[in-house]
């Protein structure tokens, strides 16, 4: 929707935007498990996200299906946390991607 | 009695206390379900360091491009390569390893051309399986250690990793190209699965380009029998609702204190394992109930976590010289 409108807050001092594409339930530790893979693990950003996702709601057994989504520069989707002096490799809109990986979903 | 044995008894595992419990008015609750799922007695486990195949190890070793080899493995292990984007850690302590390489899949872009590497060799989703329990073997897991249905077919979560961008090859958008595919097994112990998604207990794998393996966590602690309970009969599962010790999942919402009449519809114990990250002691069943909460005014599926453990043990505690 933001893109449709061009209201994409991607910008050069915006790498990654970290969401989801469908609902989401509550996930009291999505924001501890995704620091602590970014942190203690050493994941990128966008690995990190996708596996926060896994985890905040592995627990449950049952209801919908959730997918995560990070939209970004191409280049972005690697960083790590300690890559604060990087610059997006391109600043042309077109050049924004997106990932998405399903986190949650019935057997 | 010692408090512990009643402790675990009585309280749901850590994992299922994150739900709120299901406080009720004294509704009536009836009883539905299929009695198939009802074991008479179930262990619970104690967790003990892991001891991780060396072969399995050394395989990913392999597959990561690390020219190591190990012989021994109890200490741990954790390395990665000199660019950051492949790792292994072996953990016994926690009885997991994860595997990272962020190169297995086609995840480059060209600074240049602004070009995406392309897919290729992905496999398709109806080897995922094959593949996974391939794996799984060189760890000395086999297809009985991992959770099924009542039809016996594996408990599975597909995984795609999808991208979607600009093509500056073909000057065309490519919209959810998937470009990592992989699949989660949940583990199974004494015919009782585990709960949730295979990562609280059991495995994820995921494969780049030409099969290489782009992600693997195993969460496979070493469960050792500890104590066995009876379980609660059909009855005493009620009056467990009826106490208040259940809690209620986000399935669906319901004010318990609302609920003129609860109507079990499908019962099954769990394990409830613990995130990579966590240190559990113990390993224990829980009851995971499918019910329709009656409001007097509307029906509503909830689902329930129940203890299921009697206090009543019928072997006493072992001790294990490890």
């Amino acid at each position: 929707m933001l893109q449709y409108y061009g209201r994409l807050p991607i910008n050069n001092d915006l790498h990654l935007l970290l969401s989801t594409s469908t609902y989401a339930t509550a996930a009291p530790t999505l924001g501890s498990q995704w620091a602590s893979h970014m942190l203690k693990n050493a994941n990128a950003v966008t690995e990190a996200w996708f596996l926060a996702g896994l985890r905040a709601h592995g627990a449950e057994t049952n209801h919908i299906t959730i997918n995560f989504r990070v939209a970004g520069w191409p280049n972005a989707f690697s960083e790590h946390l300690t890559d604060v002096a990087n610059s997006p490799g391109t600043g042309n809109v077109l050049d924004i991607d997106k990932q998405d990986e399903q986190v949650f979903s019935n057997p | 009695m010692c408090l512990l044995s009643i402790w675990l008894a009585v309280s749901l595992p850590a994992n299922a206390q994150t739900f709120d419990k299901f406080t009720v008015d004294n509704p009536i609750v009836y009883w539905t379900a299929s009695t198939n799922q009802l074991n008479a007695e179930l262990w619970v486990y104690k967790v003990y360091p892991q001891e991780f195949s060396i072969n399995g190890v050394n395989h990913l070793l392999k597959a990561g491009g690390f020219t190591n080899r190990i012989i021994n493995q109890k200490q741990g292990i954790s390395v990665v390569n000199s660019s950051n984007t492949c790792k292994i850690v072996v953990n016994p302590q926690l009885g997991i390893i994860q595997y990272w390489n962020e190169y297995a899949a086609a995840n480059r872009w060209d600074k240049s051309t602004h070009i995406h590497e392309a897919v290729t060799g992905l496999p398709r989703q109806k080897e995922i399986d094959g593949l996974g329990l391939k794996l799984l073997k060189r760890f000395g897991i086999e297809k009985s250690d991992l959770a099924k249905k009542e039809n016996g077919h594996l408990i599975t979560f597909g995984e795609n990793r999808t991208r979607s961008y600009f093509d500056r090859k073909t000057q065309k958008y490519v919209d959810d190209e998937v470009f990592m595919r992989g699949i989660i097994f949940n583990r199974r112990i004494d015919g009782v699965n585990f709960a949730g998604i295979g990562i609280g207990s059991g495995c994820q794998i995921d494969f780049g380009n030409n099969g290489n393996i782009a992600r693997f966590n195993l969460v496979w602690r070493n469960l050792q029998p500890y104590q066995k309970y009876k379980t609660k009969t059909p009855d005493e599962i009620k009056q467990s609702i009826l106490n208040g010790e259940s809690s209620l999942t986000h399935k669906n919402f319901v004010n318990g204190l609302d609920v003129k009449t609860i109507t079990i519809t499908e019962y099954s114990p769990l394990y409830m394992g613990a995130d990579d990250n966590e240190t559990p002691q113990f390993c224990s069943p829980f009851g995971k109930i499918e019910a329709v909460a009656n409001t007097g005014t509307t029906n509503v599926e909830i689902e329930l976590y129940c203890p299921i453990l009697s206090t009543n043990i019928i072997v006493s505690p072992l001790r294990h010289a490890r």
